[in-house]
């Protein structure tokens, strides 16, 4: 479903990562392991669609469409999603709406129906409280205000809520006590079983060990090699 | 602004009080176009200069005197005062040893030694006395680097070519009235020129001491630093105890070209008027920068703690792309002193950057007003502009204002500023008395410790004097 | 009558009023507020045209919360011009303007704070906010304050400056694009001006706003 080929990323002109080539099939999860300073998050954020990488040579492909031209709206809209390590807030802007807007793109660019405010404020509620997310997280601005725990929260939120076929979690176990853990794994095994994909960026093995995961890569210096289990 | 009585003088003792018995020549009182001829012909300037100082004073006759300072302005006779006067025996240029006696005491007591023997180490000193230029130490030293550093009157002199090219380029003669009235009677000040890719090996700097009755002091500096070249300069300035105010309206122009870099500091202390606001020197200057040439870079650091009146905003036109400006200053004001001080940053070129960073302290019954303007013109893509206004009030019958503008045409500008007030912690102040600290000294510990990002931009010595200034003109202000 | 009707009004003792001002008036508007008193106050100015609001806070314990939101383009010019007097002590004012000019418009806010020395134990806060969608809009914004007492809290801010551009690629990463993302993001630079305002007048306001959004954003990059 999605293929990395001999990707080559650069960042402020500095040649970041050589070469890299993954796959992750439909379903499976993969994780990608590296020493801090590997190009772990500039990966993630070429994947994405980000401004910020460009990419030098290679290719990105989902479902046989080449998208390593593709704009980071239309990337989500496929189904790709990632999660950040450092969101950024953006003050006044209502996170309801904002997600809401964020859930009705992908739903349209998939043809079903977009949701109307009140259902679509239930539906977050819903989901919130299955998985322990406070209403704090949504009251504000997108964000905003919001400590390192809680934005990871928010995060795993909007991936619940947008549903995606392919998600990049970029370290996202980094600074957990043992309650965020539990949400985590939660998290994760419930999209699982809604037929999201992963690729998991992390450092730690209580993840792993929570999780069924079908492959492991790991990047050094801009290289990605991919480990026998 | 009404003051009310104080209970006792907050002023401490103006300690370079002291006049000095100078013979001097002196012009008549008044000004006239024949006082201009007269300072022109004492000073054997060329034609071309007499014509500029003419052409500025008949200017100077159309512009009304401004008044729209946040202070109580006195009225300024301008025929009562006197344009010009100069120490009687003059040295040679460059012998030290012929210095007036009671010339070489008085910079002496001032702690500004100018024997060879006793030069301040890596600080080359231009000692101006009332209109002249006294002595300049290093001259010989810094020649083998190519730099210029003499007298302004020396350089009309020795290069004109340089004088002609940049003076009046950064501040012309019509660009306010006291810019206007300097033009035409300017007296000695210091010209600075560094060459291409030097980096001056000595620190520069001029001392103004004002002494003469009567006499105002007009002086004008100019400084071009070429490409790639850098200097760092400090300006000092002390008046003897006077009844009646004296006035100094100075002129400082800096051209810094292509990656040249520009450090100029003052540490101003002229006379603040006694405890009934009486005298003191008024401080109406125009100073100002240009980044002519690209990455070129002009700061201005100044500790303001004398002078009955202080009205300058130094600024920087950042007219070249990538060139950045910076404006430290404190500016303390007690008894009844009054400060209108800030600083114009004037973006044109890309990517320009500047920083400010201005305290204001207001004590006893004065008043101390930050003025300042970040223009971002439309031609500024990308430009940044940063500034940080704070300010102490001690006790209850000071005064402190804040006027910032920020006028803004492009869109893709960063300009931020902010501005915080602060009173002294009586918190802070009893637990330093609880380890046995004299409430003075802990006034003094205290107000460093809040100007310490402004007096951090100073030379080291420098910043020892300056804090040392901070500390004494707060004396006797918190009871 | 309305408050942009009348040149000047009190708010009483221990009185809280809420009002919204979106017609400019070349009158000044005053208002005095009393001890114990609130006066909040909503402005929206879309289009050309000058208000000045001078706010004396004259009895102990007085407040004002002033919230603004100026809007203009093509060749508008618009004015904004608060002055809130603290002749009391312990009286607290906010005051907060965000302010935004496309095409060749121009925004021009003065706010003022004075804390006279009968103004022991006052705080106030104003911060500005600009934006310029466009290379040939200006704004020219001037908070001050002037203090004749030591004990207060005074504090101002102003910043331009473009969208937050991590701001727009997050959004993308959701799948919403520049475009929309900008709309959302000036609507939120609206919102924080929506707090002053009365309840019951609130509703109307946004749409105007969103209206304005929509017919008006003009993607700069």
């Amino acid at each position: 479903m999605f293929t990395v080929n001999n990707l080559s990323v650069a960042v402020n002109d500095v040649p970041i990562l050589k070469d890299v080539s993954l796959t992750i099939p439909a379903n499976e999860t993969h994780i990608l392991i590296g020493p801090n300073g590997a190009g772990k998050s500039t990966l993630s954020l070429a994947l994405a669609g980000s401004p910020a990488a460009t990419i030098t040579s290679g290719t990105i492909v989902w479902d046989n469409e080449d998208i390593t031209k593709l704009p980071p709206e239309l990337r989500a809209r496929l189904g790709l999603f990632l999660s950040f390590q450092h969101p950024p807030e953006i003050p006044g802007v209502s996170t309801i709406e904002f997600l809401r807007t964020a859930v009705n793109e992908v739903r349209i660019a998939q043809k079903k129906t977009p949701f109307d405010p009140l259902p679509f404020l239930e539906h977050v509620r819903a989901v919130s409280s299955r998985f322990g997310f406070s209403e704090m997280l949504t009251m504000r601005g997108v964000n905003e205000g919001l400590s390192g725990g809680e934005k990871k929260r928010s995060e795993l939120l909007q991936l619940l809520l947008l549903e995606p076929r392919l998600a990049i979690l970029d370290e996202p176990d980094s600074g957990l006590d043992a309650a965020g853990l539990e949400t985590l794994v939660n998290v994760i095994t419930a999209a699982q079983k809604n037929g999201t994909a992963f690729l998991i960026i992390t450092h730690y093995d209580a993840l792993l060990k929570r999780l069924d995961t079908h492959g492991t890569y790991a990047i050094a210096n801009g290289v990605v090699v991919k480990n026998s289990l | 602004m009404q003051y009310k009585n104080p209970i006792k003088p907050s002023v401490v003792d103006y300690q370079f009080g002291f006049s000095s018995a100078v013979e001097s020549d002196r012009v008549a009182l008044g000004l006239t176009e024949e006082t201009i001829r007269e300072i022109s012909s004492r000073r054997n300037e060329p034609d071309w200069l007499l014509q500029w100082r003419l052409s500025a004073y008949r200017n100077w006759l159309t512009m009304t005197e401004p008044r729209w300072a946040n202070a109580q302005l006195p009225a300024i006779d301008f025929q009562s005062m006197r344009y010009y006067a100069a120490p009687k025996k003059r040295p040679r240029l460059g012998s030290l040893d012929d210095l007036d006696p009671s010339i070489r005491d008085t910079f002496e007591k001032l702690g500004i030694p100018l024997t060879e023997q006793k030069h301040l180490a890596n600080v080359a000193v231009d000692a101006v006395l009332d209109s002249v230029s006294i002595a300049t130490t290093y001259q010989e030293e810094l020649r083998t680097y190519g730099v210029i550093f003499c007298s302004f009157g020396e350089a009309v002199q020795k290069h004109p070519d340089l004088v002609k090219q940049y003076l009046g380029s950064v501040v012309p003669p019509n660009d306010n009235f006291y810019a206007a009235l300097n033009a035409a009677v300017m007296s000695d000040g210091t010209f600075v020129y560094i060459p291409k890719g030097v980096k001056c090996p000595l620190d520069l700097s001029s001392y103004f001491r004002m002494n003469d009755a009567e006499t105002g002091q007009f002086e004008r500096t100019l400084i071009v630093a070429d490409a790639q070249s850098e200097v760092s300069y400090l300006e000092g300035c002390t008046a003897p105890k006077r009844t009646t105010q004296q006035l100094h309206a100075a002129v400082v122009e800096i051209v810094a070209n292509k990656d040249a870099t520009v450090r100029y500091a003052t540490v101003q202390n002229w006379y603040p008027g006694d405890e009934h606001g009486t005298g003191g020197v008024l401080n109406y200057v125009t100073k100002r920068g240009r980044c002519a040439g690209t990455r070129a870079k002009i700061s201005w650091t100044q500790v303001e703690t004398g002078a009955a009146i202080t009205w300058k905003y130094p600024s920087v036109l950042l007219d070249a792309d990538d060139s950045e400006g910076a404006f430290y200053s404190v500016a303390v004001t007690a008894g009844h002193q009054q400060a209108d001080t800030g600083t114009k940053m004037i973006h044109r070129g890309k990517r320009t950057k500047s920083t400010i960073i201005a305290k204001s302290i207001a004590a006893g019954n004065s008043t101390s007003t930050y003025r300042g303007l970040a223009a971002i013109a439309p031609t500024a893509e990308n430009a940044q502009s940063h500034a940080q206004c704070d300010s102490l009030i001690i006790g209850p019958r000071a005064h402190a204002a804040t006027f910032p503008t920020l006028d803004v045409r492009t869109p893709t500008a960063r300009v931020g500023h902010e501005a915080t007030t602060t009173k002294l912690g009586a918190d802070q102040l009893f637990y330093l008395a609880s380890r046995g600290i004299r409430t003075d000294e802990a006034v003094g510990l205290l107000v460093n410790g809040y100007c310490r990002e402004v007096t951090e931009h100073l030379p080291l010595e420098f910043a020892v004097e300056a804090k040392r200034l901070l500390a004494l003109t707060l004396v006797g202000t918190v009871a | 009558m309305s408050i942009s009707e009348q040149a000047s009004r009190s708010v009483l003792a221990n009185d809280v009023v809420r009002e919204l001002i979106t017609a400019p008036t070349d009158k000044t508007t005053s208002i005095t507020v009393a001890a114990n008193a609130h006066y909040y106050v909503s402005i929206l100015l879309i289009g050309s045209g000058v208000q000045t609001l001078a706010i004396t806070l004259a009895g102990e314990n007085a407040s004002a919360t002033i919230a603004a939101l100026l809007l203009s383009k093509n060749d508008e010019q618009a004015e904004l011009v608060v002055t809130v007097m603290h002749q009391a002590p312990n009286t607290v004012s906010r005051l907060t303007v965000h302010s935004v000019a496309n095409n060749n418009s121009s925004i021009a806010v003065n706010g003022l704070a004075t804390i006279t020395e009968a103004g022991s134990g006052s705080d106030a806060d104003i911060q500005f906010r600009s934006l310029l969608l466009s290379p040939s809009a200006r704004v020219k914004v001037k908070p001050e304050f002037t203090l004749a007492v030591d004990d207060v809290a005074c504090k101002h801010g102003a910043a331009t400056g473009p969208l937050d551009q991590a701001a727009i690629t997050y959004c993308a990463t959701r799948g919403i694009d520049a475009l929309a993302a900008t709309r959302l993001m000036l609507s939120g630079f609206a919102t924080l001006c929506y707090s002053a305002a009365p309840a019951d007048k609130l509703v109307a306001m946004k749409r105007r706003v969103n209206e304005w959004v929509t017919q008006n954003y003009v993607h700069t990059t």
